[in-house]
């Protein structure tokens, strides 16, 4: 049997072979060292997700305040609706509107008789008695009743419901009837004004008071006969003339009103944002800390002067853009993203030396035709000597999120600004090549097995703080220059690697500062 | 049995504790009679499968195939960590003289043990040892031993034929003091 027979039982053999060993022994060993569930994508998310939410925030807050006027006249439309406590009796149903009051004047001229007239009326037909029903009141509908309080005078219940037709056909707009009306205002509105029409002015909130209206209302409109047709057109032009005057008016003294009122002085004191759109890069210096990390039972002390030796730190540069908002008091917000990239250069020259030995045949001596005279056998040792030399350049690459805050003090041709803040690291990359445990020079690819035990694939939180000084170029345009230092708080490196590396930048960078929105 | 291994995997994909402690006592038995082929020292062979568990289950999420596949891969990594161990050492260096093709008796082979041909491949210098190893027990070929050992291709045929040739006299030997005991 040959040697190829050697090697096949040989295959045979170990193909079987299972030798014992001790497993909870190697479990124990080993259960330190493996890996927890992942949640790196979930905390990527997480940050992602606090920046876009820093970001709407500020969007939110810089929209929301031009929807502010509105909301002031809203406040004056609640104030109007309380009555006057002198003329409206608890008990009463709330006064009429400007034009509905205007139309029931020439009533209120004979108010004795016409008040006689209707308690006769209802005397006698008591089933005619409008009952009084509280009237389900939405905001238009109180509105609409509560300016003219002082002019309803002591009217009854009676005429209240028998004028709420009326009333409900005259829409009046809350600021406008929410003013007093004046006696010349009164004076010519009366002899005009009667029931206005009612399809063109028919709202919900009229359409509402008009389902309480009595069967026998009809009977006290106009003049308090029911028979006597109005003329609902010129009433309507003559009711509008009034309106417009009243409107008039009212505009100026609610304008007038506006600066005394609480809930505005309230509204100025809401932040105002100035924001700022930011491109900035710049040159930084990097510095490199590599050392090796205590409570690992292996010193890498070997390995750390080998990395040492063979890694040169040469030059950094970043570029990012900040949105940043501040406030008239100088206060600022900061977030934005910003790439940082670290080259260094790998330099490595080695010597190996092989050592042959040669049996046989050394050296032949041959005559003038060729003839061998004479020769040595061997053994002869021959020495091979082999120079390796290699250089690459690395390169560190990181995408962080910077978040801040800090103090905006703003001029008019200049500005500086002090600020401070986190960022979260949301990528990191390692390119190049470095020395492995056994000193050996081994490239770094994303995804091989060797990047995977060496270097973390985010770097986690650092800190930063800034100093800028900027001037202005165009009405919204700044040039802006900053000096900053950004410092990670966890290595780049892998918990269970022998070596803790880190870098530290210190740059400066220009820039440009676009304002986007003015306080 | 097959899903069950299939089964065992997939937990250990999910960093599942228990089903990474079932696989030690799978894998262990298979991972120590490889690092066994080239480490010599009984200690330093735990240490190996150690190390080498713990980067299968670190990086298992890299290897995409079942049983057949995942062996294959865990038996790669093995003898990475053991050629890792291995560079870590001196350089390759001949010590050993090759001598002349002496005869094999066919009945010693039928008599030997795994012991036995682990003492004998322990008997090699280590370089011929690894590179018969990777050879002809691991199928690398000579590129790849190349690339593993960073040493010529020429130099590691000239390495496996040294080392065919130093197993042979090896196994002569062991026959003749086994002829003598008796």
């Amino acid at each position: 049997m040959n040697i190829d027979n050697f090697e096949d039982r040989i295959k045979e053999a170990f193909g079987r072979h299972r030798p014992a060993t001790d497993n909870d022994a190697i479990w124990e060993n080993i259960e330190p060292h493996l890996k927890k569930k992942k949640k790196r994508r979930a905390i990527i998310f997480f940050w992602w997700g606090l920046g876009l939410g820093f970001l709407m925030l500020f969007w939110w807050v810089s929209e929301r305040e031009p929807a502010a006027p509105p909301k002031a006249s809203s406040a004056i439309e609640k104030r109007v609706v309380v009555p006057p406590p002198e003329k409206a009796a608890p008990d009463k149903m709330p006064a009429f509107s400007t034009p509905e009051k205007t139309a029931a004047k020439p009533r209120s001229r004979n108010k004795a008789a016409d008040t006689g007239d209707s308690a006769t009326r209802f005397a006698k037909n008591p089933a005619a008695v409008p009952q009084v029903k509280p009237i389900p009141v939405d905001k238009s509908v109180a509105v609409k009743f509560a300016g003219t309080a002082e002019n309803s005078g002591p009217k009854t219940t009676n005429a209240i419901i028998t004028e709420s037709p009326v009333a409900e056909r005259r829409p009046v707009e809350v600021s406008k009837s929410a003013i007093p009306m004046s006696e010349e205002t009164r004076h010519n509105a009366v002899p005009e004004t009667a029931a206005p029409g009612i399809a063109e002015n028919d709202t919900p909130g009229n359409r509402e008071v008009a389902a309480n209206e009595e069967p026998g209302n009809s009977e006290f409109t106009g003049e308090g006969d029911p028979e006597k047709p109005v003329n609902i057109e010129k009433e309507h032009t003559a009711s509008e003339r009034s309106e417009k005057e009243v409107n008039e008016k009212t505009d100026k003294k609610t304008s007038k009103d506006k600066p005394k009122e609480p809930g505005k002085k309230r509204k100025k004191r809401k932040f105002k944002w100035e924001e700022h759109l930011s491109v900035q890069a710049g040159p930084a210096l990097a510095v490199r800390q590599l050392r090796a990390r205590s409570g690992l039972s292996d010193p890498a002390d070997g390995y750390l002067a080998g990395r040492k030796s063979t890694e040169k730190s040469l030059e950094s540069f970043t570029a990012g853009f900040f949105y940043s908002a501040s406030t008239r008091k100088g206060l600022v917000l900061k977030a934005g993203l910003d790439y940082r990239q670290t080259n260094e250069k790998f330099h490595l020259a080695f010597t190996e030396t092989e050592t042959i030995q040669l049996n046989g045949v050394v050296t032949v001596t041959v005559d003038g035709s060729g003839n061998i005279i004479g020769q040595t056998t061997g053994p002869k040792t021959i020495t091979k000597t082999t120079e390796y030399a290699n250089t690459a350049y690395n390169h560190y690459r990181f995408v962080n999120l910077p978040v801040g805050i800090g103090h905006r003090q703003a001029g008019k041709k200049s500005h500086w600004e002090l600020s401070a803040g986190v960022d979260v690291n949301l990528f990191f990359r390692a390119a190049g090549t470095i020395y492995n445990r056994f000193n050996e020079p081994t490239p770094l690819k994303g995804g091989s097995m060797f990047y995977d035990e060496v270097f973390r694939r985010s770097t986690g939180l650092g800190g930063w703080a800034s100093f800028a000084y900027g001037r202005k170029l165009t009405d919204k345009l700044r040039w802006q220059v900053s000096a900053n230092i950004q410092m990670p708080l966890s290595p780049v490196t892998k918990t269970d690697y022998e070596l803790k590396q880190r870098y530290f930048n210190f740059g400066v960078q220009a820039g440009v500062v676009y304002q986007v929105k003015k306080l | 049995m097959r899903s069950d291994f299939n089964q065992i995997l997939k937990s250990c994909k999910n960093y599942d504790r228990k089903a990474q402690r079932q696989m030690v006592d799978l894998l262990a038995p298979f991972l120590s009679a490889v690092c066994k082929r080239y480490e010599r020292s009984h200690p330093n062979v735990q240490d190996l499968v150690q190390e080498a568990l713990i980067l299968i289950f670190n990086n298992i999420e890299q290897c995409r195939g079942e049983e057949k596949a995942f062996m294959c891969w865990c038996r790669r990594i093995a003898i990475n960590v053991c050629l890792q161990k291995f560079r870590k050492k001196a350089l390759l260096t001949e010590s050993l003289e090759t001598g002349a093709d002496p005869a094999v008796s066919p009945g010693i082979f039928s008599k030997m043990g795994v012991d036995d041909i682990l003492q004998i491949l322990d008997a090699l210098p280590e370089n011929q040892r690894l590179v018969f190893n990777l050879n002809v027990l691991d199928g690398y070929s000579h590129a790849e031993i190349s690339r593993e050992l960073n040493i010529g291709e020429s130099n590691s045929r000239a390495l496996l034929t040294r080392a065919r040739a130093a197993l042979q006299v090896l196994i002569t030997k062991k026959e003749t003091l086994n002829n003598e005991y008796r």
